[in-house]
This record gives C-alpha cells, structure tokens and sequence, in this order.
C-alpha cells in the first residue's frame, strides 16, 4: 500500500511539475487572481514558480470558495491572495499557542522535511511517517502526545490524526487542496500539498510568519533557513 | 419542572452553542473550541456535527468566515 502511495505521489509531482512549467510560459496577473500592487508574503514568481496555486482534476464543493478556474487541461487554479491571506491568519492563530503543544502532522513523503524544518524552527512537535493509533486519544499509552492544536498536512492521508483530534476536542489547521474535503477541519489553507517545492514554500512562510506574530522576528527579516532546506530531497535511486 | 427551577438552572449551567448551528453542545460531545483565528477575541464553539460537514462558522465580532 505504502508502495502505491509513494507511486502515486511520484506522479502527481510529474503533473504538479508539468504544470508549473506552463504556468511559468503564460503567468498572468488574472490567471491566479491577483491585482497589481497586492502585498504578499513572497514575490508572486516565487509563489507562482513552486506551484502553490496548482490544484488537482478534482474539485470539491468545500473547496469551490478558493478555486479561481479551471485550465482548458482540466487543473483547478487557486486563488493565491486567498492563500497568502490564510497563512497569515493561521500564522496569528499559531502564535497564540505553546510551540511545544502543536503538533504538526506528515504522513506524505514529501511533508515530512518541511514539517521537521519547521518544528525545528517554531519549536513544534512533528509527527512524521506513521501515525499510531491512539497517539492523540488514548490515555493510557506512554508516547501520547498532549497537543493543544493539530496542523495536517494533507486531511485525506493524515485522516487518522484528523479523527483524533476532532475526538480529543482538539481544533485542527489543514493544507487543503481542490480535492479535499472539510470533514473534521477547523481552519484550512488552501495550496498545493502534493508538490515538493510547494510544501516546502507553504511551510517555509508558515515558520517564519509564526514567529514574526510571536515577536521573535522582525517583521522585515527573514529566516535563516532558505527554502532550499525545507524541500525534502530526491535521492538518485528514488528519481529512477 | 417549574419555570423558576428551570431558569435557576439556565443560570447556573451557561452551557455553550456551536457557532455555526447555535445548538447547544452537551458536555462529553466531541466539541472543539478556539479563539478566533483572526481576532482572537471570540472564542468559537464548533459541535461534532459541525465539524463533520465542514459547516462554515463566522466570527460575530471581526466577520471571519471559517474553515
């Protein structure tokens, strides 16, 4: 199962990457809705570049709200204004939280550099790989982690810490792309959570933002990790 | 039960509603609630129900509309 997973993610990293580069040939202001002179957290190419705004074929009804359009391919268009608005509003809610009590959560492979990249920076706890069973909801078990807020990567694959959370009582922050659904979400971010660079831009602005709310940061200086390190590398044999 | 039991109770239990329904949430339901995400100053109750259909909730002081 981890197997087609894996393959899965391969290939929807080989589309995310298709579409970036056409997304790079004819980037337009209207395409992704922005108007000109908007302040955002990055520069438009940059966001634009790691395909933070590239959905799926899928759309959800849920997610209607922050879809911009559809390509003639077929791909649904976020809106990158909303997105950028969101991680500043999930950064605020964040920063009101002990680090140690959010739980950041990856069961994908490529969330899991980003998520410990930024548990290493905001003073998170991650939670990478598999999830066990009962680590949020069961009171007897020794590694049961006390999170105060829940922070998913994807809701469809870390479906079994979305249940605990909402079973704990405890408010859950969601990557959302075209094709997720609300079901146990408190608060989404609309963007791409299938693309390597895009998870690792998403998470880079997440960290730093957070700790711009907090007071640790300048609001004028940036985080001494790039993006680079954030994006979860490719090893040889796995590229083949 | 009397009318002046009843609001004896109603003042001694303030039980809290789920911002999106206004039902009011039972202790032991699986209820989350939050500080608004924008404001922070309205603390938001969301009950199971809620939660499992994605119903948006909207903060009555800033307007924030969720999830």
């Amino acid at each position: 199962m981890s197997e087609k997973t894996e393959k899965d993610e391969v290939e929807e990293a080989e589309e995310t990457k298709d579409a970036k580069e056409e997304v790079k040939e004819n980037v337009d202001d209207a395409e992704v809705g922005l108007v000109v002179g908007e302040d955002l957290l990055l520069p438009r190419d940059t966001l634009l570049s790691a395909g933070i705004h590239i959905g799926t074929r899928m759309k959800t009804k849920d997610m209607s709200q922050f879809i911009y359009r559809v390509r003639p391919d077929g791909l649904f268009v976020l809106d990158v204004k909303k997105t950028d608005d969101r991680i500043r509003t999930v950064a605020k809610f964040l920063a009101r939280f002990e680090p140690s009590k959010i739980a950041v959560v990856s069961a994908r492979l490529y969330g899991q550099t980003p998520v410990k990249k930024f548990c290493e920076v905001t003073g998170a706890t991650p939670l990478i790989g598999r999830f066990v069973p009962g680590m949020f909801s069961n009171p007897l078990y020794p590694n049961r982690i006390d999170a105060a807020v829940v922070v998913v990567s994807d809701p469809k694959a870390d479906v079994q810490a979305v249940k605990e959370a909402a079973a704990a009582g405890v408010p859950v922050v969601g990557l959302c792309s075209t094709d997720n659904e609300f079901t146990g979400v408190d608060l989404v971010i609309p963007t791409n959570n299938k693309g390597r660079r895009a998870l690792a831009v998403i998470f880079w602005l997440l960290a730093r933002q957070v700790l711009r709310e907090r007071g640790e940061l300048p609001p004028d200086q940036n985080l001494t990790q790039t993006i680079d390190d954030f994006e979860a590398k490719v090893t040889k044999e796995e590229e083949t | 039960m009397s009318s002046k039991m009843k609001e004896s109770v109603e003042t001694v239990l303030n039980m809290p509603t789920c911002t999106s329904c206004n039902r009011v949430i039972s202790p032991g339901q699986e209820a989350t609630k939050f500080s608004c995400p924008s404001c922070g100053e309205i603390v938001i109750w969301r009950c199971n129900r809620c939660r499992k259909f994605g119903r948006p909730y909207q903060c009555p002081k800033c307007g924030f509309t969720g999830p």
